[in-house]
């Protein structure tokens, strides 16, 4: 670029001349579009969908990675929110920030069509998708429509563009299009579906309207071509489906049928590429996939994203359109969009009465560029055909409005541009501006009329809506006298534009109301019908209420949450910064200690005997529905529900008999004076007789319990606060803590070792080690230097899935608890595999085979050879003999003595007793060597039932018991009988601290070994 | 501080000093009277600048000095004497007076003086142009209304911002003097100056690096003629008009229009500080402000790099005289006491301006080579350092090495495709894309720095930019005495409340519209005062018949070594890695009979 170049651009004039009035009001409408894009984005309760969307997008940008889900639509909205999270962190806000700024982006792009629609048309194209209801609702809520609609639209500008002056770069920004809208929905098939059979129709008239025409000189061919063939293959779950095979079938027979279906259609798209111009193609298809690969790939780094996204995403939706999720009507957007978007829909039909009766032209003498470019049919054909597919496509969802009205508002946008294209001082001089109040207001009056019922009867009430009426009459006669005075000086065609100027005016003030409401008062209740499984805005409360009391408890997000699978959602957003936070699913398997237990109505009874007396109860909304009920008419629903099973001839009766009771039942409402009132309520309140938001027919509800004594510490919260003087239970740990520096520690820098779990020590001093996350064994010498190590990921013999356990026999043989693959595996002292036994299995009774393993986490081996192994999962204690027989085991859920719950950590006394870490009941367990039970003793730790915090245990050199308490970052010694000697450690890295220390050892010469997992360490301590 | 006539043509003709000004002039003579692109992307910048300097101003609870300068202000404006006579800045106590007696004291106003300074700031550079180029001038805007030192510091009512502007204007002023000899440029110098010395200790920083440079100059005079200029310079600027304007701004700005003569006293009390800071001794690093001044703002570190190679490689004069700015900034801090991060921006305003340069030579020497092929290597190189990201955050997220290793393995791809397309494409064109990574890259990382710092995590000690913060949960506490009062004194903050002393200036801050609060001295409370606000005690000397709560006040991140990923959460995620402890106070509520 040459400077010259540069300065012209920055020199610029930006107004030239005389400032144009139409810029400044469009500069005007985009600074509102900005406001109610960006404004309060985040006190809404997340929906559903939005909650997964957000999610997903997080994990994306903190490394839990993404894999594109047909189920979940199409890859760009997680990157790019992802892209929007890595730019200004995650938030409520910033979630939703991704979609406004494309709201913001669809408002302002009918600047680009000011050819086609002309100044008025662009500045009424863009205060109707500014004001529409649809369009600013949905573009503050995290889903792929706002971004689709952007991608379709961009392709008809570049196809108009295209068609208006066939230069190279339309066609490529065609080809951008194409390839960003697969990435962002599947309703992107439907909609290049409708445009590509637009252009092919309109190709066949122009070829048989101008005979002589070559195919190539048509711009239009060239579209034809370009999008078709980027399209084509991805349409091949249709061939897929025609010749028997599921394009969602991923057995490697499915995948090589699929793909070579894929490769067979691409082939076939490439030949007639090459047919068609091979340079060009060639950069439209690069263009194409050089956005598709990347995105639907992750960035490479999910290769299956490529198969998902070519084959996976049109065949996951077309098994979709069976199931009908929602069971929404055909006549749903029938019912939706004259709620909505009555202003674009009205205005569509003018357009195409304007458009029929006088034909198309532009702003600015563009006639040959609407000779050339068929912008008005187009739009025409795109909006009824929208309605047309997407009423007999399975799925109805309020979201969808948003692909119909976008035609719709251009089409009135254009149509409203004519009818205000006319001389506006003379109007002015014959004082028709004061018909674009009067007739506003005489249709209100008439509207009056029809709502008051005269003499009806002589109560007060009665008289005084007589009275109303009357009023009314004598100002709607007053003002039938005033608009015929001016509609007399008016030409005729006058008279009609100013009349429908100003119904556009009423429509536009009652659309914005619409919008407002639906946007900022009733974004996520559910008496509004663009909301749908939406999150309460309890939901958004109960959130704020959790992260204040964390903060207030613990100086951060480290409190524990507890949730079900019942209120996961939206809820696995709103903890995600909790490291606490805890997922039971449908019943944990212990008491909780968690300080907020949030619990849905299908698992509160199974929960609440878990909870004890020990929390609080709130109850909140969690999801909900608009109410459907008074237009999905169930006489209606049978009918329609009765077509599935019909021949032809059965459905096409079955439907008059549809189409017949529909209009029976309007014309009920229109005669029936309180339906047509709860009707009005409904429509323009959104209010119902027989439900209010209180007590809301379609909601979800969740519980939250809170622990008591979080209450008392935290008494400004509720009402619970009259317990705050009550004494709170403390630590009976605290007072025997002591600060004990180990002597040294090994295994850092951190990548030498990661997580290691247990440990153990051979006779020579060697201690081996489970670097569990780097799934092998590593062994050092007394003093940590690094002798060896084997083992790698895999499930083949002598490797590793995250093994736990390690233990060194008599004859030096090396046990490892091979924790992921179920089983043990026995090494010589060297890493050579001996010997190996064990597969997933759950057992009920614990003397159950005992090959059958679920995920063994600790080991040891008596001085006979005898093996005892803690098969955690399976809650149980198994002994083995030399040779790996089963010889006995202990166990079975539940608190009763040698009953367990996660044991855990064993060690054996120098008389052959058997320590077992009963984590969950939180205590230890001792049996003989016989595995009969001996003593317990409660342990005031290891309360948290993360799958981190697994305890190990230890006999020192003179008989006393050790034990890890991870997640509390100290270890506990106790006597032989259980006796509290004293505990120590703290969170952090130096030598008196630890981080989540796990497996535990005592050697020959008086040392303990703790394996500081966290710190990915071995701290050495001399036994006291 | 003139520039050297002989620089290279191969930058912008415009940074070539006077004859680029006259061009520049000329130029803009073209266009004269209309709204230019270049207006409009200045007015945009601005606005959304503003915009970004005023939402949410008053989120975060006042730091220490933020709240010292409020009280003092406030305090004036009920008649009595600030609590600590000289520990307020001047002209911010002055702005204060005036909007507390036009609208109402609150934390928002407090802040609206740097916000609206932060804010003209980003237009400064458009009055540079011909010294920083077109390109260079509106980076430089872009640096001053989004970097995080320049944003942060914008909403802190510490006078950081307002020296560093003052120190801007006076800068520039004197350079227009030199440039075109016209006085009355000096004039506004001086004015500025005045009121710098009533706006914050950072001042004497330019101020004596100003006259140690000047100095040298002196004494070490080159053979072109730069003694004469120093002497004409001098002659020109002590004339009795400058220093009159001089003084008069000190004085009414520091006395607040003579209301406030103590003000003076304060305004002196400035430089103490700053040479008391020079040799007090804290708990941070020598390497402290260096590690600020990498952590948030490395894009504007590495511009000022290629600006800094760029001039003294052309012999550009005013280069060195901002390099050995920056050295000075750095020997104040590294040598020195001037390590807290409020002393940051006197480091960076010389680094934004060779930034500038060094972006508009780039722009000059890169551009013009771009074209569409550059653009799809460009969309290539993205989804491969995408690729990099991805892997690096996996492993910030498993500690599994083999993803940093995926990372590294993207990279060294991306670097040798870079190298091939050196090759093959040739230099400009590459050279442009590896730039354009780079920056992007740089770009994500100082936008993250700046949203946190503003609105996410401008009260956590483990931001650098922040030392030793009040605690997020003063707002709770507000909320909760605000709640409490409504419930049991029946009235709007009507509640009977004591603090201790030692709270200050917090607690007579945001108690300052409580009728019945009052300081006094632990243990000197009232029998039966409904709320105790005191310090963190032992349980023996707990009030009896109270509740209390534990709320922290100030919080600070004690030395600790983070590990790779640990650092990496920190810089991409902002996460809490790292214990902070946490001064705490207790607030004690009587407990009524019937909730015994």
């Amino acid at each position: 670029m040459s400077e010259e170049k540069e300065f012209a651009f920055l020199d610029r004039p930006v107004i030239q001349g005389r400032i144009a009035w139409w810029k400044v009001l469009y500069v005007l409408l985009v600074l509102f579009v900005i406001f109610t894009r960006l404004w309060a984005l985040s006190p809404r309760g997340y929906s559903h969908d939005e909650s997964i969307h957000a999610w997903e997008s997080w994990k994306l940008v903190t490394g839990q990675g993404y894999s594109h889900n047909p189920t979940y639509h199409g890859p760009f909205l997680y990157h790019f929110t992802a892209f929007i999270f890595a730019l200004f962190g995650h938030n409520d806000y910033t979630a939703r920030l991704s979609p406004a700024l494309f709201g913001i982006a669809l408002t302002v792009m009918p600047l680009l069509l000011k050819k086609w629609l002309g100044k008025k048309g662009v500045l009424a194209a863009t205060f109707l998708m500014a004001i529409s209801p649809v369009m600013m609702h949905r573009s503050r809520f995290l889903r792929h429509d706002v971004y689709a609609a952007v991608f379709n639209l961009l392709l008809f500008i570049a196809i108009l563009r295209y068609l208006d002056q066939r230069k190279d770069k339309d066609l490529y920004l065609a080809a951008a299009a194409v390839s960003l809208g697969f990435c962002a929905k599947e309703t992107t098939f439907i909609t290049y579906f409708i445009f590509g059979t637009f252009l092919a129709l309109f190709f066949l008239y122009r070829w048989l309207r101008d005979r002589t025409c070559l195919w190539r000189d048509m711009p239009v061919f060239d579209l034809v071509v370009v999008i078709g063939t980027l399209l084509l293959p991805l349409a091949s779950p249709f061939p897929i489906k025609m010749l028997g095979g599921d394009p969602l079938d991923y057995t490697q027979q499915g995948v090589l049928f699929s793909g070579g279906m894929f490769l067979v259609v691409l082939g076939i798209s490439v030949a007639i590429g090459f047919w068609w111009d091979w340079r060009r193609w060639l950069i439209c298809a690069g263009i194409f996939y050089g956005i598709f690969v990347p995105l639907f790939t992750t960035m490479f780094t999910n290769g299956q994203g490529f198969a998902t996204g070519t084959v996976g995403q049109l065949g996951y939706w077309l098994s979709q359109h069976g199931v009908r999720r929602g069971d929404q009507p055909p006549y749903y957007y029938f019912v939706l969009m004259p709620m909505y978007e009555f202003l674009p829909l009205l205005g569509s039909v003018g357009g195409a009465i304007c458009f029929f009766s006088k034909g198309s032209t532009g702003d600015e003498g563009a006639e040959g560029a609407a000779e050339r470019t068929p912008f008005v049919p187009m739009l025409l054909y795109w909006g009824v055909l929208a309605f047309v597919i997407y009423s007999w496509a399975g799925e109805k969802m309020p979201w969808l409005t948003m692909h119909l009205a976008l035609p719709l508002q251009l089409l009135a946008g254009w149509a409203i541009g004519q009818l205000f294209d006319t001389d506006w001082r003379k109007l002015k001089e014959k004082g028709a501006l004061w018909l674009l109040l009067l007739v506003p207001l005489f249709i209100y009056v008439i509207l009056r009329l029809l709502a008051l019922t005269p003499s009806a009867g002589t109560t007060k009430q009665e008289l005084s809506e007589t009275m109303a009426w009357l009023t009314s009459l004598l100002i709607g006669l007053g003002l039938v006298v005033a608009i015929s005075r001016i509609m007399y000086r008016l030409r005729h065609s006058q008279r009609w534009r100013i009349v429908l100027v100003s119904l556009v005016v009423l429509l536009s003030m009652l659309t914005l109301r619409f919008a407002w409401m639906a946007s900022f008062i009733n974004a996520d209740l559910a008496t509004e019908f663009l909301v749908y499984a939406q999150g309460s805005p309890d939901v958004a409360l109960v959130a704020q209420e959790i992260e204040e009391m964390s903060r207030r408890l613990t100086g951060g997000l480290h409190m524990k949450v507890a949730y079900d699978d019942d209120a996961s959602w939206p809820f696995v957003w709103y903890l995600r910064n909790f490291e606490n936070a805890q997922f039971y699913g449908k019943k944990p398997d212990a008491p909780f200690d968690a300080e907020v237990v949030l619990v849905g109505p299908p698992n509160e009874s199974a929960v609440k005997p878990l909870l004890g007396n020990n929390y609080y109860r709130r109850q909140y909304r969690l999801i909900w529905w608009p109410n459907q009920d008074w237009y999905m008419d169930p006489e209606l629903r049978s009918i329609r529900e009765g077509m599935q099973d019909k021949g032809p001839m059965g459905r096409l009766s079955d439907s008059f008999l549809y189409m017949g009771k529909m209009l029976q039942k309007v014309w009920r409402v229109v005669g029936d004076r309180s339906a047509r009132q709860s009707l009005r309520d409904v429509f323009f309140y959104r209010k119902y007789e027989e439900a209010s938001l209180t007590e809301w027919p379609h909601v979800h509800k969740f519980a939250m319990y809170v622990r008591r004594d979080v209450v008392q510490q935290l008494w400004d919260y509720g009402p619970e606060a009259l317990t705050a003087a009550e004494p709170l239970p403390e630590d009976e740990y605290v007072e025997k803590w002591e600060q004990i520096r180990a002597d040294s520690a090994f295994g850092e820098p951190s990548w030498q070792l990661n997580k290691p779990k247990d440990l153990a020590v051979d006779a020579e001093g060697n201690v081996y080690v489970t670097d569990a996350h780097n799934h092998r064994i590593q062994v050092f010498d007394g003093n940590g230097q690094f002798l060896r190590e084997w083992g790698t990921e895999g499930d083949q013999p002598g490797q590793f899935k995250e093994p736990w356990g390690v233990t060194v026999g008599p004859e030096g043989d090396v046990y490892v608890a091979d924790t992921w693959n179920h089983r043990i595996q026995v090494f010589d002292g060297q890493g050579e595999l001996e010997r190996i036994w064990g597969t997933f299995g759950e057992v009920s009774d614990p003397m159950d085979a005992g090959d059958l393993l679920y995920g063994p986490r600790d080991l040891v081996v008596d001085e006979e050879g005898y093996l005892y192994i803690s098969d955690t999962g399976n809650k149980r204690v198994v002994k083995y003999d030399p040779e790996g027989n089963m010889v006995k085991a202990v166990g079975g859920a539940g608190d009763k003595e040698g009953q367990m719950q996660e044991p855990v950590g064993l060690a054996l006394s120098p008389e052959g007793d058997l320590y077992v870490a009963d984590t969950w009941n939180q205590r230890i367990q001792v049996f003989d060597s016989d595995l009969n039970f001996s003593h317990s003793w409660a342990i005031h730790a290891w309360v948290d039932m993360s799958v981190v915090n697994k305890p190990y245990l230890a006999v020192g050199t003179g008989g006393n018991v050790y034990a890890t308490d991870p997640e509390d970052h100290r270890i506990i010694a106790f006597d032989s009988q259980g006796q509290l000697l004293r505990v120590w450690g703290q969170e952090g890295s130096d030598l008196a601290s630890m981080n989540l220390p796990t497996g535990i050892t005592a050697d020959m010469s008086g040392h303990l070994l703790v394996s500081d997992s966290g710190n990915g360490r071995v701290l050495v301590f001399e036994e006291r | 501080m003139t520039v050297d006539s002989n620089e290279s043509r191969t930058c912008s003709p415009l940074s070539s000093g006077a004859v680029g000004l006259e061009k520049g002039r000329a130029r803009q003579g073209l266009v004269a009277g209309k709204l230019t692109v270049e207006i409009t992307l200045y007015g945009i910048i601005t606005l959304a600048a503003l915009v970004a300097r005023l939402a949410a101003l008053g989120c975060w609870p006042l730091m220490e000095g933020e709240a010292h300068t409020a009280l003092a202000a406030w305090r004036a404006l009920q008649g009595m004497s600030p609590v600590q006579a000289f520990e307020y800045i001047p002209l911010l106590h002055n702005a204060n007076l005036a909007l507390f007696a036009l609208t109402k004291a609150s934390d928002a106003a407090v802040r609206l003086l740097p916000a609206f300074t932060g804010a003209a700031l980003v237009l400064l550079p458009y009055f540079c142009r011909d010294v920083l180029g077109r390109q260079g001038s509106l980076l430089a805007s872009l640096l001053f209304a989004f970097a995080p030192t320049w944003i942060f510091f914008s909403r802190t009512a510490e006078g950081t911002i307002l020296t560093a502007a003052l120190s801007a204007i006076v800068l520039f002023s004197i350079h227009r003097y030199l440039q075109v000899s016209d006085t009355s440029r000096l004039g506004w110098a001086f004015a500025a100056l005045g009121l710098a010395l009533t706006a914050g200790p950072g001042i004497y920083t330019f101020l004596v690096y100003g006259l140690l440079y000047g100095g040298i100059w002196w004494l070490l005079p080159g053979d072109d003629g730069s003694r004469e200029r120093m002497r004409d310079l001098f002659q020109g600027a002590f004339t009795r008009r400058n220093i009159s304007i001089l003084a008069g701004a000190f004085f009414l700005s520091g006395s607040a229009f003579l209301i406030n003569p103590g003000g003076i006293g304060a305004s002196i009390n400035l430089g103490g500080w700053w040479v008391q800071a020079l040799f007090s001794l804290n708990d941070l690093t020598p390497l402290t402000l260096v590690k600020v001044l990498l952590t948030y703002e490395l894009l504007t570190v590495a511009f000022a790099l290629v600006g800094v190679v760029w001039g003294l490689r052309r012999k550009v004069r005013f280069i060195p005289f901002l390099a050995l700015w920056v050295a000075w900034g750095l020997l104040l801090s590294v040598a020195l006491g001037h390590r807290e991060p409020h002393w940051l921006p006197h480091l960076l305003l010389p680094l934004v301006i060779l930034a500038a340069r060094g972006f508009q030579c780039l722009w000059d020497h890169l551009i013009p080579g771009v074209g569409w092929i550059e653009g799809a290597a460009f969309w290539m190189a993205v989804a491969l350092t995408a690729f990099g990201f991805l892997e690096l955050f996996a492993f910030t997220h498993t500690a599994q090495g083999r993803y940093l290793l995926y990372a590294v393995g993207g990279w060294v791809v991306l670097l040798v495709g870079w190298g091939v397309s050196w090759l093959w494409l040739g230099r400009r064109g590459t050279l442009a894309v590896g730039i354009g990574i780079l920056m992007l890259c740089m770009a994500v990382v100082t936008v993250r720095a700046s949203t946190a710092l503003v609105y996410q995590t401008g009260r956590d000690a483990r931001e650098g930019m922040v030392h030793r913060p009040v605690s997020m949960q003063l707002r709770a506490l507000e909320r909760f005495l605000l709640d409490f009062s409504n419930r049991r004194a029946e009235g709007l903050r009507a509640v009977d409340v004591d603090y201790e002393e030692s709270l200050d200036p917090w607690m007579s801050w945001y108690l300052r519209d409580y009728p019945n609060a009052r300081a006094v001295p632990f243990g000197d409370a009232r029998r039966g005062t409904t709320v105790l606000i005191t310090e963190e005690r032992p349980k023996e000397e707990w009030p009896g018949g109270y509740v209390g709560q534990r709320f922290y006040l100030r919080e600070r991140l004690p030395a600790q070594t983070l590990s790779l990923r640990q650092f990496l959460r920190r810089l991409f995620y902002r996460d809490a890695v790292g214990i902070v402890e946490a001064k705490c106070i207790h607030v004690w509520v009587r407990i009524e009979a019937g909730e015994q």
